[in-house]
């Protein structure tokens, strides 16, 4: 393959819109995830649990929508959004999870999150086998289907990259605008940073350090979950065995990368999709799919090391905060 | 006081700590076998036939038991990979990654080579360790220099080594023959001996134990006497304590943040090289049953104490054996041992939980002092 | 405690109007009594100082008091009612506000932010109304006389702006009660005294403060009644002007007290530390250490004396090698060391009492064999061909238990079980058994008992006598006057005045450590 040829290709990926909005597809997840760690992280909770989190998320999401559809007798474009509801909800009782070790118990915030990672592979494994009886995956599950908006969509080349997506990715984008105003411009989020930073100086003002971190690891089980059913409730419309394959981690490198803000998390979560996008156009570029596979998390490592001196971290991160 | 200072504490009192130190661990697996216990109930599943199942297949029958041990060789070094990079601080999640790249060009070199046995396997041993060592390199230096974190790091050089090391045995290594991603015959000489051939006496037939076992107990061992007996130990616990006291004391930080990462990916490797060469004598894709993550495990069951690997690992080798034998007997899901593990996990992190009831005997105590000494007008307290 | 009942009434305080009454307060933590059976009582418009030694118990009292910790027993009345005070907010709502001696501020937030925390304005949309914040802030201020720039951000405000923030912060939340502890510890002598005129104005105000010290002289110039804390309970409380310093330092430490350290006169030898120019930056890379010059000799104590902040601490890092310099030498012995990293540094022969000890002397989790080993592990004297020789370690770590008096059950339990006095003895005798030819001390006394204060300052002055070369770095001003031959102030970075230790005249250094006629602000 000659350097014209090369030039020509990335020049044509560049150039298309579907490839935008792949990237924004494919980073929906990612970014609500890393939205989520970056509520759990400025309050001072590491959460390496969101790969766990979002792994409940992908199975809730499959099962209230599969029984929703198929036990509850709601229609085929209500029954995802029964999915979702479940997939929020099982993502905060299990991090929950997360809250009691980490918060309340004082453990290795990093142990805890290994455990429910463990845990959540386990648990998700199980229960796909347990109800469904088959062991790997769900079976197809009612799903998402982009939903045009009106006149925006027409537009060209911005209407099919911003304005024909599936209802989760609008919701993302309104999400990080949403959480960058709550974290930056209301008391709870001035609390949640204060926590964060130096949580005893907010406990002696009578601010719950408890409490406000076990909200910023709520959050993040809600956004966490909501990730999760992205996944499922999407293109594939089923679970299957551990298929956030290591987006936890990659959103918790999205959330670094964005300096700990919802708002960076979601622009550094379009690196990712746009990275992982090209896994969909194997066709025109000539590499071997296993190198197309790694480049997400090639680009983890890079865009950490990059980030790491320049952002900083909040000041009490992973420290369990005890009153005596 | 002089001499009364200086004395160590009793043997009585060591006895105490350590089953204070074994209580928590065991106490956790119990819980945890209680609580998957509920959960099988809880899904209509019958637990007494899923343990008794998992028993059986764990441990009844030499077959069972060859198998079980067979497991847990290379969650032994697994589990000292993990543990090793715990006590500098350093939580290595992606052994899994560093087990696959130092077997992968462990066997690799295996296929290709045509030594004697006493140079081959020491040969290829090296080769696995110091690929799995390099694995671990690129997150140990971007630890040390940037302080990425070395959780994301290492899973996603694993994630890396598991798609390189597919690509390498489909399209580089596989034998032409084969029907399934797998390399050529490793050469014979690289195979490790089996036990019934160093203990004839031991051993009336085959078996398919092999001499990775010694290497296991003994890399336990040396690893152990090299945490705590050596220099370099000490200053890799001390960085793991507390970093800023250990540099003060002369300890280069940085290089025992490496060092520690290095040796953790060489014994990662070591895992996945002995698997090979003792069982599977080629390279196949995907070979590895997860045994990197489950060393998470068995490093904090633990409590990251390389001899207490030795029976965590044979805990997980029974449980995953025998995880199967639940499935057979009881039709009970095998990924019900992962959510086991995650509860096991938990519940050791969680030492508040046993050191609350310290807490408050010793408020009591401190009570009960100030009681007594009420009545004197001067008594200083403690 | 009969004195409570018997003081009469004077000014500023009337004896009927008691604002807050503790009865019977105690508190225990695991292994501790750090209460017992407190009685207290604040009147209002009254300056009630607690005076005990580090570790007394004060501000364990005063903590329970705002509602950081519960009580194990005991009643809180204020305004003559009983009160259950469960947590801060509790005690704000009851108008009690705390200073606490280490800032309870975000270095991150702007001084409004931290200010507002917790009670936060809003605007009707439920959005943070920090202008409204900033208007109310700006009007307390100038009530009481406490400026600061509301938008500038903690980490780069003065030690002084800080406080009078603190201070704002309580006064913002309503207190009508106000506990200050320690809060001189931080700033300089001209600083004081703006201090003081501040609290006096709040008590002019109405407001009534607890004010917690280990000071005698601060007791006598501001304090209307004290109390004197010992070992958790409270001895005796006076009439400030009906006592003396004498008297209340007999009931401190339940002794008499020597207050002045006994020093031979002898010649200092060859210089050892030789500091050429020497520059560093902070660990926000802006100057820390301008430019400094000074030599240690052998048998010579230089202290160095200062307000928190002024570089001391890059400068014990510095020199040790924890921290790279921008610029300038570090001679030891007339060897340039100032490229050579931390062990080579030890094994040239410099010894550090660190400043931190808890984070940069010990590893609390080790046992006391174990760091007896820290420093010296690569050493041949215990490191063989085959490993550490504990054994032989474990006999040195007994040697060194015994000789600096250490005191614990055994060697083999961990160095966090010692009492804070006893891990700076045994970072002492780590230090000091090694054999230094230089000895970094910075704030070696600080929050030990008076006991160990003193062991402390033996020890120095023994080194001394043996040749050995001290550079003291200490914000205790009256430490540096009893120990050193040489006086360095340091200020902003740079040496503001050297004087002799003969010659040291309070007043001057004083000055020196707030640059001269400026003051911080």
């Amino acid at each position: 393959m000659d350097l014209g040829h090369v030039f020509q290709v990335v020049l044509d990926i560049l150039r298309d819109p579907s490839t935008y909005q792949a990237m924004l597809r494919i980073s929906t997840p990612l970014a609500l995830a890393a939205i989520g760690g970056a509520f759990c992280e400025r309050t001072g909770v590491v959460n390496i649990a969101l790969e766990g989190i979002m792994l409940v998320g992908a199975f809730s999401g499959a099962l209230f929508s599969y029984y929703a559809l198929n036990s509850w007798g709601l229609s085929e474009s209500v029954a995802p959004w029964i999915g979702v509801l479940g997939a929020v909800t099982m993502g905060m009782l299990f991090s929950a999870l997360h809250g009691v070790g980490s918060v309340h118990l004082r453990a290795d915030q990093v142990v805890v999150g290994a455990a429910l990672n463990i845990f959540a592979l386990g648990a998700t494994g199980f229960l796909t086998q347990a109800l469904f009886g088959v062991a790997g995956a769900t079976p197809r599950v009612a799903s998402f289907d982009p939903i045009p908006i009106p006149l925006l969509s027409k537009i060209p080349f911005l209407g099919p990259v911003l304005f024909d997506h599936t209802p989760i990715v609008y919701m993302a984008i309104v999400i990080a605008i949403g959480g960058q105003y709550v974290l930056f411009r209301t008391p709870i989020g001035l609390r949640m940073r204060a926590v964060g930073e130096h949580p005893k100086a907010a406990d002696t003002v009578g601010v719950s350090v408890y409490r406000i971190r076990y909200l910023g690891v709520l959050i993040s089980g809600a956004l966490g979950g909501l990730a999760g059913a992205n996944l499922s409730l999407e293109s594939v419309s089923q679970f299957s065995e551990n298929m956030t394959r290591g987006r936890g981690f990659i959103a918790l490198a999205a959330n670094i990368f964005g300096k700990w803000t919802p708002l960076g998390s979601w622009l550094s979560s379009l690196l990712f999709g746009f990275a992982e996008s090209l896994k969909l156009r194997t066709q025109v570029i000539d590499l071997p799919p296993e190198f197309i596979l790694m480049l997400p998390y090639v680009l983890t490592i890079v865009v950490l090391a990059g980030a790491m001196g320049r952002a900083v971290p909040p000041n009490a991160i992973g420290k369990p905060y005890s009153k005596q | 006081m002089g001499s009364a200072v200086i004395v160590r504490p009793s043997l009585g009192v060591r006895a105490r700590r350590l089953g204070f130190a074994i209580a928590q661990p065991v106490g956790s697996v119990v819980i945890a076998l209680i609580i998957g216990a509920i959960i099988m109930i809880a899904f209509g599943f019958d637990p007494i036939k899923g343990y008794g199942g998992l028993f059986r297949y764990a441990f009844l029958s030499e077959f069972n038991i060859t198998v079980t041990i067979l497991n847990s060789v290379p969650l032994v070094f697994t589990g000292l990979a993990v543990a090793f990079a715990f006590r500098c601080g350093l939580f290595n999640i992606g052994a899994e990654g560093q087990l696959l790249v130092g077997s992968l060009f462990a066997g690799w070199l295996g296929t290709l080579i045509h030594l004697p046995m006493i140079l081959t396997v020491p040969i290829l041993l090296v080769t696995g360790s110091v690929m799995g060592a390099l694995w671990a390199l690129l997150p140990g230096v971007l630890k040390a220099t940037t302080g990425a974190h070395e959780v994301i790091t290492t899973m996603m050089m694993s994630w890396i080594g598991l798609y390189l090391t597919s690509y390498l045995v489909k399209n580089v290594l596989m034998d032409p023959r084969s029907t399934i991603p797998a390399s050529n015959r490793i050469t014979e000489q690289a195979d490790l001996l089996t036990l019934d051939k160093v203990f004839p006496f031991l051993f009336g037939r085959p078996t398919r134990l092999h001499i990775g076992v010694f290497i296991a107990i003994a890399v336990a061992v040396f690893i152990w006497y090299l945490l705590t007996r050596t220099s370099l130990g000490f200053s890799v616990r001390a960085v793991g304590s507390n970093p800023f006291a250990a540099e003060a004391g002369g300890v280069r930080v940085s290089r025992s943040i490496v060092v520690s990462l290095l040796i953790s990916g060489a014994l990662a490797g070591l895992a996945g090289t002995v698997e090979i060469l003792g069982l599977h004598h080629r390279v196949f894709d995907r070979f590895s049953a997860g045994y990197g993550f489950t060393g998470i495990t068995v490093a904090l069951l633990a409590k990251n104490h390389p001899l207490g690997v030795i029976p965590a690992a044979l805990l997980f080798g029974a449980l995953t054996n025998g995880g199967a034998g639940m499935q057979l007997a009881a039709d009970i899901p095998i990924d019900i041992v992962d959510v086991l593990s995650g509860v096991i996990i938990f519940l050791v992190a969680a030492e508040e939980i046993v050191k609350g009831f310290g807490r408050r005997r010793a408020k009591r105590q401190a009570a009960a002092q100030a009681l007594a000494l009420s009545s004197g007008d001067e008594g200083a307290v403690a | 405690m009969q004195a409570i009942s018997e003081s009469p009434p004077r000014v500023g305080g009337d004896a009927g109007d008691i604002v807050v009454r503790l009865t019977e307060i105690s508190k225990f933590f695991p292994g501790v009594v750090a209460n017992d059976r407190v009685n207290l009582d604040l009147r209002r418009g009254e300056i009630h100082a607690l005076l005990g030694e580090n570790g007394a118990g004060k501000t364990t009292v005063m903590n329970v008091l705002y509602g950081l910790y519960g009580p194990d027993g005991g009643v809180i009345e204020v305004e003559g009612h009983s009160v259950r005070i469960k947590s801060p907010n509790a005690a704000l709502a009851l108008g009690i506000g705390m200073v606490h001696q280490h800032f309870m501020l975000i270095p991150r937030f702007t001084i409004v932010e931290n200010v507002v925390l917790g009670h936060e304005p809003r605007t009707r949309f439920g959005a943070l109304d920090l202008f409204e914040a900033r208007r109310k802030l700006v009007e307390l201020s100038e009530r009481f006389g406490l400026a600061v720039d509301p938008d500038r951000r903690v980490e780069d405000a003065s030690v002084g702006m800080q406080q009078r923030a603190e201070i704002l912060k309580a006064l913002y939340l309503g207190a009508k009660v106000l506990i200050l502890d320690e809060p001189t510890a931080a700033l300089a002598p001209q600083e004081v005294d703006d201090l003081f005129a501040t609290i006096r104005s709040l008590t002019d105000g109405g407001l009534s403060i607890f004010f917690i010290t280990h000071k005698l002289e601060e007791v006598i110039e501001i304090s209307d009644r004290v109390s004197v804390i010992r070992a958790g309970r409270v001895v005796e409380t006076f009439d400030t002007a009906r006592t003396t310093k004498e008297e209340l330092a007999h009931r401190m430490v339940g002794r008499e007290v020597v207050l002045r350290v006994e020093k031979t006169a002898h010649t200092v030898g060859e210089p050892v530390l030789e500091v050429e120019n020497l520059s560093a930056t902070d660990h926000r890379g802006l100057t820390a250490i301008d430019g400094i010059s000074f030599t240690v000799g052998a048998g010579e104590i230089v202290g160095i004396a200062g307000v928190d902040g002024n570089g001391q601490r890059e400068l014990e890092e510095v020199i040790f090698g924890l921290q790279k310099h921008t610029g300038g030498r570090i001679l030891l012995l007339g060897e340039d060391v100032s490229r050579l990293d931390v062990r080579k540094r030890i094994d040239r022969g410099i010894g550090l009492i660190p400043q931190d000890r808890q984070r940069r002397g010990l590893v609390l989790d080790f046992d006391l064999v174990e760091n007896v080993l820290l420093g010296n592990q690569w050493r041949a004297l215990y490191s063989r061909p085959l490993g550490i020789d504990y054994s032989y370690l474990r006999e040195q770590a007994g040697e060194a238990v015994e000789e600096f008096d250490i005191k614990t059950p055994s060697v083999e339990v961990d160095a966090s079980t010692l009492s804070g006095g006893n891990q700076q003895k045994l970072i002492l005798a780590r230090e000091i058994r090694r054999g230094p030819k230089l000895l970094l001390a910075a704030q070696p006394t600080r929050g030990l008992d008076v006991g160990a204060i003193e062991f402390v300052h033996r020890q120095l002055l023994e080194l001394r006598e043996h040749g050995v070369a001290i550079l003291l770095i200490s914000y205790e001003l009256e430490e540096v006057l009893s120990l050193a031959d040489r006086i360095l102030v340091l200020y902003e970075g740079a040496i503001a005045l050297e004087v002799s230790g003969d010659d040291a005249v309070r007043e001057e250094i004083g000055l020196a450590m707030t640059g001269g006629s400026r003051r911080n602000g």
